[in-house]
């Protein structure tokens, strides 16, 4: 076991709620008349924001379900994969049973890899990190709460809404009884300052492990964020603006020379996919990868 | 008496307000990161040798927050009945209130509100069924305008080579859990901080502290926590807030079967303070 450390990448840009975004807040008091499912807000302000959890969680699981689909192509590549058959363990009941999704949490299963070995040698454990059961493997990615941009903080401040009441109706089948319920949700065009950060810790893994977070966040351009993604809900784009990679030199000596910026305004997932290695050229060369 | 007051500027919550034991971990895992753990023995030495850190305070714009001196609780100011309960209440004190309090002179308590502590759902999506399990997480969050500050005194050098390498690593890393949530990242901020203090040789400390003799006053609390995957026993520190009389405090080396010695921080950060004439106490 060993661990290093070369610097670390920092992704920037903003989210963009296409459609109305619902990440649910836990409800503390029932008014009559009142939203039955609120947004989570920042308690000072009051104002909307996606929680680095919600966006990392996603993009994990979404990532785990592309690993799981291609696991057999992708045994050469990651010889931990070569332990797991797709699937889930959830039928056994037990966990680490063979298959892909293979650690329980409550009554969810999830794919975490046992060890830090295993992780180490594993797409999606090495880049979002393992709590194994005999030794964990730290993520080596942070994603930090995705705050309203300070446009729409003005926006907020002029007395526009950010949050919308929606009456959503539930009718029976054969009595057409209405059933209605209120969903609070983020509307749609709002945008929130996204920032995640990636440690760069292995010379040979880091181009692979970015561009693995960066398909992950194009699967979510196309997936949903939050709740009720089948109805509609939580279309999001990441617009990005830039990255800056913060070598361990500037950390030592506080000397900006050793931060490479990079820019990548309004670009997305996919079009910083298609660009990679011309983007991150001067990172490549400062860090000597192979 | 004056320190280097670095402030950490919160970027999203976290889990608790981190004391500076915790504070000490983490500054000695971030120069472990980015030298060796050769420089992690010279850091512990530089400290044996006299350097200091407090716990973390909070501030709002420019007033900072100081823990309220123990040796105040023994004194009556006379005043209303909701006042009084008020100054007994609070936990921290503005500097100049801090510095009253110091001289056992009438202070003013402030009314806080620059963090709340809150608690989170978050849930568990089952990646085939998408069946969801919710459990609930507990964050420190702060207005805008605040945020937390710690204090350092001892040799420039320590504070060049060590301490500010490490603040800044941190500051995109993370103090406490959950860092890969983005809890307790911060950008960090290098100021000073004045304290007027009395000549007394009792002195009040600004860090959790494990002391080597009987403090004077104290209030103790139990703290465990983890260390590269082992779990620290259980250990009795004095507050913030407690009163001592020469007495340095101590580090802790425990062999927990890793490759190298955990140091954990129980040295005093002491400001002096006047105690009252009470029997029995001096």
């Amino acid at each position: 076991m060993d661990r290093r450390f070369y610097g670390k990448l920092v992704l920037r840009g903003k989210i963009r709620a296409v459609t109305g975004l619902h990440i649910g807040a836990q409800r503390e008091i029932s008014e009559i008349g009142g939203i039955d499912n609120p947004v989570i807000k920042d308690p000072h302000t009051g104002l909307p924001y996606i929680p680095g959890s919600s966006l990392k969680g996603r993009l994990r699981a979404l990532f785990e379900v592309l690993v799981n689909s291609q696991l057999n192509n992708l045994k050469a590549k990651y010889p931990s994969l070569s332990n797991y058959s797709p699937g889930s363990c959830r039928p056994q009941n037990q966990e680490n049973c063979g298959k892909f999704f293979n650690k329980r949490i409550n009554r969810g299963w999830i794919h975490v890899c046992p060890d830090y070995n295993t992780a180490l040698n594993c797409p999606v454990c090495r880049l979002f990190g393992a709590s194994g059961n005999d030794s964990n493997f730290p993520s080596r990615v942070i994603v930090r709460d995705a705050f309203l941009t300070k446009e729409w903080q003005d926006k907020w401040r002029a007395g526009e809404p950010l949050t919308e009441a929606k009456i959503e109706v539930g009718i029976d089948r054969v009595t057409s009884q209405a059933n209605p319920r209120t969903n609070e949700r983020v509307v749609a065009g709002a945008e929130f300052e996204f920032e995640i950060i990636y440690n760069v810790e292995d010379l040979n893994q880091w181009k692979d492990d970015v561009k693995n977070l960066l398909t992950a966040m194009a699967l979510l351009e196309d997936s949903y964020l939050g709740g009720s993604g089948s109805r509609g809900y939580g279309k999001v784009r990441f617009i990005f603006e830039g990255f800056e990679f913060r070598s361990a030199e500037y950390y030592k000596t506080g000397d900006k020379n050793h931060v490479i910026s990079i820019k990548a305004e309004n670009k997305s997932p996919g079009e910083i996919l298609g660009e990679f290695d011309g983007l991150f050229s001067e990172v490549e060369s400062k860090l000597g990868a192979r | 008496m004056e320190f280097r007051a670095i402030l950490l500027r919160p970027k999203g919550p976290l889990t608790e307000i981190p004391k500076a034991d915790t504070l000490f971990g983490a500054i000695a895992s971030a120069v472990a990161v980015l030298y060796d753990n050769k420089a992690v023995e010279k850091l512990v030495d530089a400290f044996k040798g006299g350097a200091r850190i407090s716990s973390a305070f909070p501030y709002f714009n420019d007033t900072f927050y100081l823990p309220k001196p123990l040796s105040v609780e023994l004194v009556d100011f006379g005043k209303e009945y909701g006042e009084a309960k008020r100054i007994r209440r609070a936990k921290y004190l503005d500097v100049r209130n801090f510095e009253r309090a110091l001289r056992l002179e009438p202070f003013e308590a402030p009314e806080m509100n620059v963090y709340e502590k809150v608690s989170i759902p978050r849930v568990v999506l089952d990646r085939v069924t998408n069946d969801s399990a919710l459990y609930f997480w507990d964050e420190v969050r702060f207005r805008e305008g605040a945020g937390l500050y710690f204090l350092y005194s001892g040799p420039d050098d320590v504070f060049r080579d060590y301490i500010e390498p490490a603040v800044r690593l941190l500051g995109d890393t993370g103090i406490g859990g959950k860092s890969t949530w983005g809890f307790g990242l911060f950008e960090p901020e290098f100021s000073k901080l004045k304290i007027d203090a009395p000549d007394s040789e009792y002195e009040v400390t600004l860090s959790n502290a494990l002391p080597t003799k009987k403090p004077v006053l104290w209030r103790i609390f139990r703290k465990g926590g983890w260390s590269f995957e082992r779990r620290k026993p259980k250990m009795t520190f004095i507050e913030e807030g407690s009163v001592v009389k020469n007495d340095p405090g101590r580090f802790e080396e425990l062999d927990l079967g890793l490759s190298f010695r955990v140091h954990i921080y129980g040295l005093t950060f002491p400001v002096p303070t006047l105690l009252p004439d009470m029997e029995g106490l001096k």
